[in-house]
């Protein structure tokens, strides 16, 4: 029994390919939404993680856990997602070096990497991450007004206080720091809050005592 | 008749043998512990003057003289920081610590060799110390201390705009005791949670 509808049957030829090319071009456009509004975009946007970070520099966004009182490193994830960095082996393993990824489970519960939440552990999946991020710039003990970076990079510092890298911000502006007055390469972070904070966060360390060492990591737009 | 005699008073010699040796053992015992407990005393505040001493010197020792107010440093300068800093860091400090210590005196003038970023100023408030601990030639302790700094940043036109951060701070030492005198010989130095920068 043939239950084709009629309808097709008795569509010109033409018309069959027409409507095939429009349902081809409805699919590709659905698809590039899906792309542009559900998941970030295909390809790291520097100036889309530093609007993120700008909109969320005080303030907790609710779709992710919040990792209070040290909540740095969440805060710069969240930033190179919105970017458009994608998640890596999203649900695998929460401690391997290539996993990126943080999941909303049912009654509250995350599932997440220590990548996405843990200093060293970002800067380790960014530098093997492909293409990931490089280290251009290890800053100490220079601290001039420019990092080296560019908007989109991430910046981690170490206190020297037997603990290794244990900070991070995300580099989003350059201009005048709103709080010191001092101008150069500017941060946002969390932990101590910090909105276009000058990078190497001289003005806000006292503590001459120690040296801190920082590591620029350029992030690659073709993430 | 005196009143001995008649059996009313004590005497030595009408102590028996035994207690007076006892009596004088309990006497020779509680004058060392007394001894004992002031030499401990002492080296408590030693330990205690050696740790505040040490915070002091390496917040406070990265300081260009008076004199200089802005610009490239000069090697003079520079010579002039050093030579002083360890002087006082040497007081404190001994063996790895020391080392690291004028490490980290020699990377403060960098940072301010090139003139961008300028110290104005610097010190130390407030230091608790807590927990010493002696054990012969071997000492530990912790402590907090409320660290400030003034630093400037010469922007266009020569124009410095100055930062005052203050950041609370906590430590841990371990000190010993070097031809009578006590030296910090590693020492640990954290941001109270909630200071960091």
């Amino acid at each position: 029994m043939n239950y084709e509808p009629r309808l097709m049957d008795a569509a010109p030829r033409a018309g069959n390919r027409s409507l095939r090319a429009r349902s081809l071009i409805a699919a590709v456009a659905v698809s590039l939404m899906t792309i542009v509004f559900i998941s970030p975009v295909a390809a790291y946007n520097p100036a889309n993680a530093a609007a993120y970070a700008d909109l969320w520099w005080h303030s907790r966004n609710s779709a992710y856990k919040n990792f209070d009182p040290n909540d740095c490193t969440n805060f710069v994830s969240q930033s190179l997602h919105a970017g458009g960095y994608p998640f890596q082996n999203d649900g695998g393993s929460n401690t391997h070096y290539q996993n990126w990824f943080i999941d909303s489970l049912p009654f509250g519960q995350w599932n997440w990497s220590h990548t996405w939440s843990v200093a060293p552990d970002l800067l380790n999946f960014l530098y093997y991450d492909s293409p990931g991020g490089s280290p251009i710039a290890y800053k100490a003990p220079l601290q001039g007004g420019t990092s080296g970076g560019s908007t989109g990079d991430v910046i981690f510092y170490d206190w020297s206080d037997s603990q290794g890298v244990s900070h991070d911000a995300i580099q989003v502006a350059y201009g005048t720091d709103p709080v010191s007055g001092w101008v150069g390469s500017l941060v946002d972070a969390h932990a101590t809050d910090h909105r276009h904070a000058i990078w190497h966060l001289r003005p806000y360390n006292g503590n001459l005592a120690s040296i801190t060492y920082i590591t620029v990591v350029h992030v690659s737009s073709s993430n | 008749m005196s009143l001995s005699n008649r059996g009313f008073g004590i005497t030595l010699y009408r102590i028996p043998r035994w207690l007076r040796y006892s009596l004088a053992t309990a006497l020779a015992i509680a004058a060392l512990a007394v001894a004992l407990t002031a030499s401990a005393a002492l080296d408590s505040n030693a330990v205690r003057a050696a740790v505040n001493g040490a915070i002091h010197a390496q917040q406070e020792d990265s300081l260009p003289p008076p004199a200089y107010t802005g610009g490239p440093m000069s090697s003079a300068i520079q010579a002039s920081i050093t030579a002083e800093g360890t002087k006082d860091l040497d007081n404190y400090f001994a063996g790895p610590e020391l080392a690291a210590r004028l490490g980290t005196l020699q990377d403060n003038i960098k940072q301010q060799a090139s003139g961008e970023t300028l110290y104005l100023g610097a010190g130390v408030t407030g230091i608790e110390i807590s927990d010493v601990q002696i054990n012969g030639d071997d000492a530990t302790a912790t402590a907090t201390a409320d660290v400030w700094a003034t630093f400037g940043q010469v922007q266009d036109g020569g124009k410095i705009v100055t930062a005052t951060p203050t950041n609370s701070m906590n430590y841990s030492f371990t000190l010993s005791r070097i031809n009578g005198t006590w030296y910090v010989v590693h020492e640990r130095i954290t941001f109270a949670p909630g200071s960091e920068p």
